[in-house]
């Protein structure tokens, strides 16, 4: 069982929360450019780590609203809690963050590559 | 329309409790007190906090501003206003003026983002007291209330009995109330009733 740490709500037993998958999976800016091939990465592949994972969570039972959580799926060990709308504050989750197959991922370049623009 | 005065709302008569609670009465050292709050006005009240004016118009309505802590509830004789998330509020008024609070409070933010959606009757109130009011909630809720990090003014959205609820510390005694659906309400007086046994259960109208 995991006891999680609600942003707002403080530490709350695990039966409050649900699990929203995946952090960090950007839409792609101009999906038109990309080929099917590479549109399957954003909307299929998900990262399946033994290990740091980062994922989201909504407090269903409370305040109902949604976080980021950096895990260890193999000592369900939760390292750090940070708002959706930022990136990891902790050294280990930045430096995961910057070694996920995403940030190399077809999306994210043409996402990059349109802001740039 | 606006200015139109609002009739207050009469008792329907009816709530989901109606044909549970048929016996008041029981022992006068019991260990629980329980009864139905009925037909409590019930308001969700969303808004961004960080916008003075919303701040300064539901305080004219409510005579206080509305609490920023998270899991706590500020009260005075007629509207408590419970915290329910960073941009979300539960107002309750007294049996009947929901209507014309609803009315004040979009006046009053006609100018500022907000809703305000009446849902009285989405819900009821079990107000749960007595010595022993602590240890029948820990029978069925992982929230820690002990008395050390839970006070009166503390509230918190759980669930109790597996049924979703809004719970607040009213008193000392100590007296929660327990705002649950309506259609969870038979089965959670239910448990109550069960789970308050040992202690001798008090059913005040």
């Amino acid at each position: 069982m995991l006891y999680i740490k609600c942003p707002w709500c403080g530490y709350r037993d695990d039966a409050e929360f649900h699990y929203g998958g995946e952090a960090h999976i950007k839409r792609p800016f101009d999906a038109d450019s990309l080929s099917d091939e590479e549109f399957s990465e954003y909307l299929f592949q998900k990262s399946n780590t033994k290990g740091l994972t980062l994922e989201r969570w909504v407090h269903t039972s409370g305040c109902r609203k949604w976080f980021n959580v950096l895990r260890n799926t193999v000592t369900n060990e939760i390292i750090e809690v940070y708002p959706s709308n930022q990136l990891p504050h902790s050294k280990a989750g930045k430096e995961y963050y910057k070694s996920n197959w995403r940030r190399q991922s077809a999306t994210e370049r043409f996402t990059i590559l349109q802001a740039e623009k | 329309m606006a200015n139109a005065a609002l009739p207050k709302q009469k008792d329907s008569g009816i709530s989901p409790l109606d044909k549970l609670i048929k016996v008041i009465g029981g022992a006068k050292d019991s260990g629980i007190f329980l009864k139905e709050c009925r037909h409590t006005g019930k308001l969700i009240l969303r808004g961004d906090p960080s916008n003075d004016l919303f701040m300064k118009e539901t305080s004219k309505v409510l005579a206080y501003k509305l609490p920023l802590t998270p899991n706590t509830f500020l009260k005075n004789n007629e509207y408590t206003s419970v915290w329910l998330g960073p941009d979300e509020w539960l107002v309750n008024s007294l049996p009947g003026d929901e209507s014309l609070l609803e009315r004040d409070l979009n006046i009053a933010l006609t100018d500022v983002h907000h809703s305000v959606t009446n849902v009285s009757d989405n819900s009821t109130i079990i107000q749960l007291s007595g010595p022993n009011a602590r240890s029948v909630i820990m029978k069925g809720c992982a929230v820690d209330i002990h008395p050390r990090v839970f006070n009166p003014g503390d509230a918190f959205q759980s669930n109790l009995a597996a049924a979703s609820v809004i719970m607040w510390q009213l008193d000392l005694i100590p007296t929660f109330n327990i705002m649950v659906r309506a259609s969870f309400a038979s089965y959670l007086w239910k448990w109550l009733l069960d789970a308050g046994a040992e202690f001798g259960v008090q059913i005040q109208q």
